[in-house]
């Protein structure tokens, strides 16, 4: 069997060679072999490796320019948005690839709103590399050019800043300039946080803000004012709720905006506030120990203080009590407890109140009062009604929450606060003042006798003082030119909101009888403002009789002849 | 020999893996980028939207269409009442389970009727 195999096989194949020779040969040649295979599969691995990276870092390039970092929002104090960003076209060119500027100037004209053929051959023919042909360009018109397919036009994503709301909280919100860069209000103050893509939430609430400055405009034009500001500040957190200061502007056409309507009247504006001082200066006498509640003033006769005499718009022919001071608003009485409160301690009052200093609101536009530098007699006796200092209604705002809220004067802010933040507080007053102040505050509105009765919003406890001061002008004061203020505080008997409105140069009319005063022309306003906003915050309306009310508020002030009850309205 | 065939092998193998590795890479790259665009061109459309949607919904807008338009005014101080101030009725059934009746006076209002 083996034989004939074996002759066959050595018919078919050569004969076989040395295997142990053979064997060296064939291990040398796989050798070789898996060399090169190795070398092979080296260098094609490297090769992806290198690709594969190569590939990624030219993609992150690409999306790192694709994605800018997009400037912060702007919200009320419940997210409501206040200023965002649009996304917008921009539509540029490069003249250095345009071959035809004439016809592609003249294919370009109808569809651009700032150009027209001859502005676009200029352009066009400039020796640059990039000229803007229009910022914002409609998703429409972008089709339509890029129809014309005209080469070395190109088309960019951009963002535009836009304020949907409009007039609301225009001057609180401020501007940013064309390459997005805040030049006033919380846009320049917050810069830095809105730039890195951070929202920003206000202590503003829209609602408020809008309820406010509606009625403020209503008596604006009412009275033929020439402009007017408002504040609504939470007493327990220093939060403004609401910053108006009219004439506003739309801030999306800020260019067009004079610089009247610019000025933040609320924040920047100082003024001399006239008689709502008087809750202030009774605050400070009571806390001081220069007077007492039922303390008695002599104001029968007009007072001199050097070369100013001091009178009271209605006279009273017997010696007043503290509460029947600043119910009638006497000057005269205020004065005389001015000058038993003493010069130093009315300033260092001022002091702690921050009247002194600018209010460190999250603004650029804020200013610092003008206050005498020296305190004289004279000074003493004419802050006490308001004169001789000119602050802004901001400023009233904080010092009157510390002075008829819990005694404390916050650090007011423009930022939404968090619960339990721990913000600058300083306690001024005592909480028995503060609780007399806001007593005497409540009369003003429910008596009979009260500067304020055009207030009265039944049920929701309003508490206030009008102010009706003379402008300053040039070398004394204009007669014509009045300031009529208020302030408010509610509901009194758990003091959370303070409110100021400021009218500026309000005319009498026939409807107020000719009164151009606080009384006629703040105090519908701030009954109205009252009306609407409790409900938005949550202030339930009480009645004022009941013993619950009574005990929170001091009662026992005698007003006129008889015992004066807070029910008499 | 026998190792070098194994490594041999394993090179096949590991070129093979690295090489799907990297498809795989590209593909996931592609759809990164694609789901970024998506989100991009969903961030401007919200964007816009909420724009809108704020300028649409301004209080000043709100109060005049719901005033010219559903005669609505703001509520009055007498309209509004703590929730202890309406009268509850409290039912004993049966069982002796309490069941609370809201039970509100409704009073008929005479000047919607003139009208």
């Amino acid at each position: 069997m083996n034989a004939p195999l074996q002759k066959l096989r050595q018919l078919i194949l050569p004969p076989r060679p040395d295997p142990a020779r053979s064997r060296r040969i064939a291990e040398g040649r796989l050798m070789i072999g898996c060399l090169v295979a190795l070398g092979i599969f080296i260098t094609i691995g490297v090769r992806i490796v290198g690709l594969a990276d190569a590939s990624a870092s030219t993609r992150l390039a690409q999306s790192a320019a694709a994605i800018t970092i997009e400037r912060g929002r702007i919200l009320d104090r419940k997210g409501r948005l206040l200023a965002g960003n649009l996304p917008i076209t921009v539509l540029h060119a490069d003249p250095s690839e345009i071959m035809d500027a004439r016809d592609a100037a003249a294919k370009l004209a109808p569809f651009l709103n700032h150009h027209d053929h001859a502005s676009l051959i200029k352009l066009l023919t400039k020796k640059t590399r990039y000229v803007e042909l229009d910022r914002q360009l409609p998703p429409k018109r972008h089709a339509q050019i890029l129809q014309l397919g005209i080469p070395g036009v190109y088309f960019a994503k951009g963002a535009v800043r836009v304020y949907p709301r409009e007039h609301a909280a225009a001057h609180i919100l401020g501007h940013v300039d064309t390459d997005n860069i805040g030049i006033a209000g919380i846009e320049k103050s917050l810069n830095a946080k809105l730039a890195a893509g951070e929202d920003v939430t206000l202590s503003i609430d829209l609602g408020l803000q809008a309820v406010i400055r509606r009625e403020i405009q209503q008596q604006i034009d009412k009275f033929e004012a020439i402009g007017g500001a408002g504040i609504l500040l939470d007493i327990k957190s220093g939060e403004m709720l609401a910053v108006a200061s009219l004439p506003d502007f739309n801030p999306n056409q800020f260019a067009l905006a004079s610089d009247d309507m610019r000025f933040n009247r609320a924040t920047k504006g100082l003024y001399e506030m006239g008689s709502t001082f008087k809750v202030l200066n009774t605050a400070i006498a009571l806390e001081s120990g220069a007077a007492t509640t039922n303390q008695r003033f002599e104001v029968s006769k007009p007072m001199r203080v050097s070369r100013f005499t001091i009178t009271d718009y209605h006279p009273h022919n017997k010696p007043l009590n503290v509460p029947e001071i600043l119910i009638y608003s006497s000057n005269i009485g205020s004065a005389r407890m001015a000058e038993a409160i003493g010069a130093e301690t009315q300033r260092a009052f001022m002091d702690k109140l921050g009247l002194l200093d600018r209010l460190e609101l999250e603004l650029p536009e804020i200013s610092r009062p003008l206050s005498p530098k020296r305190w004289h007699r004279t000074t003493t006796v004419t802050v006490s009604y308001g004169h001789g200092i000119s602050i802004s209604p901001a400023h009233l705002a904080s010092a009157v929450a510390a002075a008829s809220g819990n005694g404390q004067w916050i650090q007011p802010t423009l930022l939404k606060r968090q619960t339990g933040d721990s913000s600058l507080r300083l306690r001024v007053f005592s909480e028995q003042t503060a609780r007399a102040v806001r007593s005497m505050m409540r009369l003003v509105i429910s008596h009979e006798d009260g500067t304020g009765n055009f207030a009265e919003a039944r049920g929701y406890m309003v508490g206030g003082k009008t102010g009706t001061a003379e402008k300053i002008q040039i070398g004394g004061y204009n007669k014509k030119a009045n300031l009529a203020t208020f302030v408010a505080t509610f509901p009194v008997h758990d003091p959370r909101y303070v409110i100021v409105i400021l009218v500026d140069e309000p005319k009498g009319q026939k409807h107020s009888h000719g009164y151009a005063t606080a009384g006629w022309v703040v105090a519908p306003a701030i009954r109205r403002i009252v009306e609407q906003i409790a409900p938005m915050l949550g202030v339930l309306p009480v009645d004022e009789k009941s013993p619950l009310i009574r005990q929170k508020l001091l009662l026992d002030f005698t007003i006129g002849n008889e015992e004066a009850t807070l029910a008499s309205y | 020999m026998r190792l070098i065939l194994l490594s041999a092998l394993i090179l096949v193998g590991l070129g093979t893996t690295l090489y799907q590795v990297k498809t795989g890479i590209d593909e996931r790259q592609d759809r990164l980028q694609q789901l970024e665009l998506r989100i991009a061109d969903t961030k401007r459309d919200i964007a816009v939207l909420e724009a809108e949607w704020a300028y649409l919904s301004r209080p000043e807008r709100v109060m005049t269409l719901s005033g010219d338009l559903l005669q609505m005014t703001p509520i009055g101080q007498d309209r509004i009442l703590p929730l202890d101030a309406i009268p509850m009725r409290i039912e004993f059934g049966q069982t002796g389970l309490k069941k609370i009746v809201f039970n509100p006076v409704i009073q008929p209002q005479k000047k919607d009727q003139a009208e």
